[in-house]
């Protein structure tokens, strides 16, 4: 999953950005709120932390420009600000829900979880498929036998991505943007090395190869 | 003292015009007597010159004789209106109209001509005039009188008819001069209504058009005024927000701080974390009191059905985990004036309580009849007796330094009767709290 966190206090973004990271996220930082702005429109976030009074243009404009171009990657306001008409007003911009500092991490992990499971349609408070669920806090694949399978942080990453996207393609470019953040080294030939990896632990069937296009999860075998 | 200065100026204009009035008559009338005065008395001087003219002396004797068939025949006839009477050296001669009453006028005036009035025959009045004429070396005096009886109903009349068309003038200048002051005061009266706007909080600032250049300064420095309260509000409001914002950053870090796992004393790290919670409650609490305008803040027109719908949808999504039914029934098209942050902050504590409570349904009734009129319930547990009792008394703040509850309910208690309203905490039907605000508006 691919986060953005758009924090202007360094110490607070350096801290989050390590907890999440540990939470399978890959964390991107933006300590204003034009290359928020940027960020947000060139890259594929599956959802957004976004502090509303950033130094330059306000977290709310931010927001607004987004929802204009029609970027409906979900956003979690997280401010100091905690009147009720700044709660409207920033959810009426198009946020998807808010978070008064300061906060408990687990709750924000527990909001952030639930909100990419609302975006991509899951309503169940754990992602399952037919066959297993998989656990976000352990990030272990509990089957429906009961065996559990522990997964490496990346491989945990890229499953949850599949489980979120299924049947549909993706590409090793998209799995890798999903995956790593704007900064780390990428090479998209490790995915193919964590597909296999995925497979032996979860079974082959589930992860269909399209040649030259890339992978698709199947729910339903 | 409140005066009107449309009846002052009236007041003034009434009296002016009676004054003027009474002045008018009193000039009128003495004119209209001095005119007919004039006109008997001019008669009379020719009638002294035909009798000074008729009067014969002999010249041996010294004896005058009148040759009565010289002078005018009406001073023949008894009680005519017409009399004379003369003073001659050795003798006094009176008109035959006189018949047997007497001119009762003294002869011996300091100043001649003298024209005087006395009360004649039958009480008639008469204007008299008094002459002396020097006739070889010796005084005569001639009187003549003549009978004012005959004009004075007509200088009446000429009289009341000139205080009557005073009147009616008069009248005509005050009511062009009451339609004059009346329009001339009409922008004070959009100035008025402007005021009122103001106060109902549909505009923020006084039009100065059409507005007297004596007022105008007055206007300017309110509406400067205005903008400097709006600004200082907003101002406060704003570094509340920022420190709040500078305050709690930190904060948040502290807090991620303390809950690392890896901690090396976790009995250290629990113990600020609880320090930390405190502080953001006093915080919190003391910074949300700070920010609440009241009724005498910026005040707006405010839609209470969609401020109540979009705080709904807001808590929706933030208690998105709790699958929570809100029944709302509010008129739409209710507006009323408010201070929107006010209304929020006390509209979204009360519901952030119940959708917190709630198991599944919370219901929002609002109107806005006489009184504004909010009530919010929800199906959850609910308040005890003690509870209830705790929250309902007046003035009393609630327990702040244990987070959690009820802190929402006592700046709401505060925003209520900031604006000098009610609010009052029941068992609802189902068990949970019923909250219902009343605030006149």
């Amino acid at each position: 999953m691919r986060l953005l966190l758009v924090e202007d206090d360094t110490a607070l973004a350096l801290e989050l950005k390590q907890k999440l990271k540990c939470d399978g996220f890959a964390v991107d930082v933006s300590h204003n709120g034009k290359d928020a702005q940027h960020l947000g429109l060139e890259e594929a976030y599956d959802i957004v932390i976004l502090d509303l009074g950033l130094p330059d243009i306000s977290g709310l404009s931010v927001l607004q420009s987004w929802r204009e171009k029609n970027i409906d990657t979900p956003v979690l306001i997280l401010t100091a600000r905690n009147a009720w008409e700044e709660k409207v007003d920033g959810l009426k911009c198009g946020a998807d829900d808010y978070l008064t500092k300061p906060f408990h991490y687990q709750e924000l992990l527990a909001r952030l979880q639930a909100l990419i499971r609302r975006s991509k349609g899951q309503s169940k408070p754990q992602i399952s498929t037919q066959e297993f669920d998989l656990d976000e806090e352990t990030q272990t694949v509990i089957f429906s036998d009961g065996k559990q399978e522990a997964l490496t942080g990346t491989e945990f990453k890229l499953l949850r991505y599949m489980l979120l996207n299924p049947g549909k393609i993706l590409s090793k470019t998209v799995l890798t943007e999903h995956v790593y953040a704007y900064d780390a080294d990428k090479d998209s030939n490790v995915i193919e090395v964590y597909i296999r990896r995925l497979r032996d632990k979860i079974g082959k069937q589930l992860i269909v190869t399209k040649r030259g296009q890339g992978y698709v999860f199947k729910d339903t075998p | 003292m409140t005066s009107s200065l449309h009846k002052r100026i009236n007041l003034g204009t009434i009296g002016f015009a009676a004054a003027l009035l009474v002045g008018l008559i009193i000039l009128e009338t003495f004119f209209i007597q001095q005119i007919a005065q004039f006109y008997v008395s001019t008669r009379l001087e020719h009638d002294n010159e035909t009798i000074l003219s008729a009067l014969t002396v002999d010249p041996n004797s010294q004896s005058y004789t009148l040759e009565e068939n010289l002078i005018h025949p009406i001073y023949q006839r008894p009680f005519s209106g017409h009399y004379f009477k003369l003073s001659l050296p050795s003798q006094t001669i009176r008109s035959r109209s006189l018949w047997d009453e007497v001119l009762n006028i003294s002869m011996d005036q300091p100043h001649y001509p003298k024209l005087t009035t006395i009360i004649g025959p039958y009480n008639e009045p008469l204007l008299v005039l008094i002459e002396r004429y020097e006739i070889a070396e010796q005084d005569v005096i001639i009187a003549t009188a003549e009978s004012m009886a005959q004009l004075q109903p007509l200088t009446r009349q000429a009289q009341l008819w000139s205080a009557g068309a005073a009147c009616i003038l008069v009248l005509i200048f005050m009511a062009f001069q009451y339609r004059w002051i009346r329009s001339s005061l009409e922008p004070l009266k959009s100035l008025k209504s402007q005021l009122k706007e103001l106060q109902q909080g549909k505009r923020k600032q006084l039009n100065l058009d059409h507005v007297f250049s004596e007022l105008s300064p007055l206007i300017t420095e309110l509406n400067q005024l205005l903008l400097a309260l709006d600004d200082r509000i907003t101002r406060s409001r704003h570094a509340m927000g920022n420190l709040a914002h500078a305050l709690k950053t930190p904060m948040a870090s502290l807090q991620q701080l303390s809950e690392e796992d890896a901690a090396d004393d976790p009995n250290f790290m629990k113990k600020m974390a609880t320090i930390l919670s405190t502080i953001n409650h006093r915080v919190d609490n003391e910074l949300k009191r700070a920010r609440i305008a009241g009724a005498k803040g910026s005040r707006e027109q405010i839609n209470i059905r969609d401020e109540i719908i979009d705080l709904n949808s807001t808590l929706r999504k933030i208690y998105s985990s709790k699958d929570i039914q809100s029944h709302i029934s509010i008129p739409a098209n209710i507006y009323i004036t408010f201070d929107r942050q006010d209304f929020l902050e006390m509209v979204g504590n009360v519901l952030d309580n119940g959708f917190k409570w709630a198991s599944s349904k919370i219901q929002i009734g609002a109107s806005c009849e006489k009184d504004l009129n909010i009530v919010i319930e929800d199906d959850g547990p609910g308040c005890d007796e003690n509870q209830l009792a705790l929250l309902s008394e007046r003035g009393k703040r609630l327990d702040e330094s244990t987070p959690g509850h009820g802190l929402g309910l006592s700046i709401v208690k505060d925003i209520v009767s900031q604006y000098n309203g009610e609010i009052e905490f029941k068992k609802g039907e189902k068990g949970g709290l019923r909250v219902e605000i009343t605030i006149a508006l």
